[in-house]
């Protein structure tokens, strides 16, 4: 494992590295996370090819500096951040508004992109639980980060209060509470009962969704509002974090995906496939 | 990979010196456990034994001898 500081255009990019080779695979996290969202994920994933997770702006150990705070504005940052690793394509897994970014990174850089994993993902167009993120990016103590953290949870977990006191510490710092709150309201507050649905046809890579059943930040969305003909799979006993509940079905998932999107590339005829 | 060797990989990945960790101990205790550690762990785990750690179980482990528990090693002495 390799802890990495990118230079960046547009500010340094905080990442972890595991393993080598194959088509590497980008892990995003979500909102008032960081890369180590990915701990129980990262090296399970590593297997086959190298594992990446990266900070996005405004969190972790990556600039503080959220720019716009639209999202969207991350997905640049991002390809800058590929060119400095020298990753010509990747498979992407974005959680939550990682997700979102994944999503945007695609759309921005299709050639890229191998793959699209969204793991409770926002920028879906589906209604979410704004007020949790207005009180999540600054819990008042840790007992109130802990009742932030047991949301993101379907039930009882041992990581509860380390999850309460980070979401507490991260508030209690000035510059990155202004940054969540800049993205907060920049790229989510005009759409918690929803927003446009997404033109897939803007996204030629293969695609796969997946979901906590029991998810109360961003409940499961509708069909329709889905890439059409995706994989949609639903991981029981898991809410907004089945990386972390599921974290072994929802490995093999990946796995499973990322393993089918590179021999379909590769084709039948491929002696190595 | 016996429990010894499991100790003492452990020892290094926790920068600990060699013969520090016994089994015994509660992982709270260890300022090295913390997330980065979780991933070198599981990395661990599946390059001696070819098993991936489940990250279910292992966000339950305690003790040292939990993690032991998890990496399929013998528990007992």
């Amino acid at each position: 494992m390799r802890a990495g500081v990118a230079t960046v255009a547009g500010g340094p990019a905080a990442y972890l590295s595991v393993g080598g080779g194959g088509v590497p695979v980008l892990l995003l996290h979500g909102f008032a996370g960081d890369r180590l969202t990915w701990q129980f994920n990262l090296s399970a994933l590593s297997s086959r090819r190298r594992a990446i997770a990266v900070d996005l702006p405004g969190h972790g150990g990556s600039t503080p500096d959220v720019g716009s705070g639209l999202v969207s504005d991350f997905a640049p940052w991002l390809v800058e951040f590929l060119d400095g690793l020298e990753l010509p394509r990747v498979h992407l897994v974005g959680h939550s508004m990682g997700g979102y970014v994944a999503r945007e990174l695609a759309r921005l850089a299709p050639e890229r992109v191998a793959s699209l994993t969204m793991l409770s993902s926002a920028g879906l167009g589906t209604p979410f639980d704004l007020g949790f993120l207005r009180r999540a990016m600054a819990p008042a103590d840790v007992a109130e980060g802990c009742v932030c953290a047991e949301r993101l949870f379907a039930g009882p977990s041992p990581l509860i209060p380390r999850f309460g006191e980070v979401l507490h510490a991260q508030g209690a710092d000035p510059v990155r509470r202004a940054g969540l709150e800049r993205i907060v309201e920049r790229s989510f507050a005009a759409h918690a009962d929803g927003g446009p649905p997404v033109d897939w046809s803007a996204y030629p890579m293969p695609i796969q969704v997946l979901w906590g059943r029991e998810d109360r930040i961003i409940p499961m969305p509708p069909a329709d509002r889905l890439p059409p003909a995706a994989p949609y799979r639903v991981f029981d006993k898991a809410g907004h974090l089945p990386h972390i509940e599921a974290a072994s079905p929802v490995t093999a998932a990946i796995r499973g995906f990322l393993d089918s999107c590179d021999a379909a590339r590769s084709g039948p005829s491929d002696p190595l496939s | 990979m016996d429990r010894n060797e499991f100790l003492l990989a452990l020892d290094e990945m926790l920068e600990l010196d060699p013969g520090t960790l016994s089994g015994d101990e509660a992982l709270e205790s260890l300022e090295a456990w913390d997330s980065l550690a979780v991933i070198s762990f599981i990395a661990l785990v599946d390059e001696k034994t070819g098993v991936v750690v489940e990250g279910e179980k292992l966000a339950k482990a305690k003790t040292v001898g939990d993690l032991l528990a998890l990496a399929g090693a013998p528990v007992a002495v």
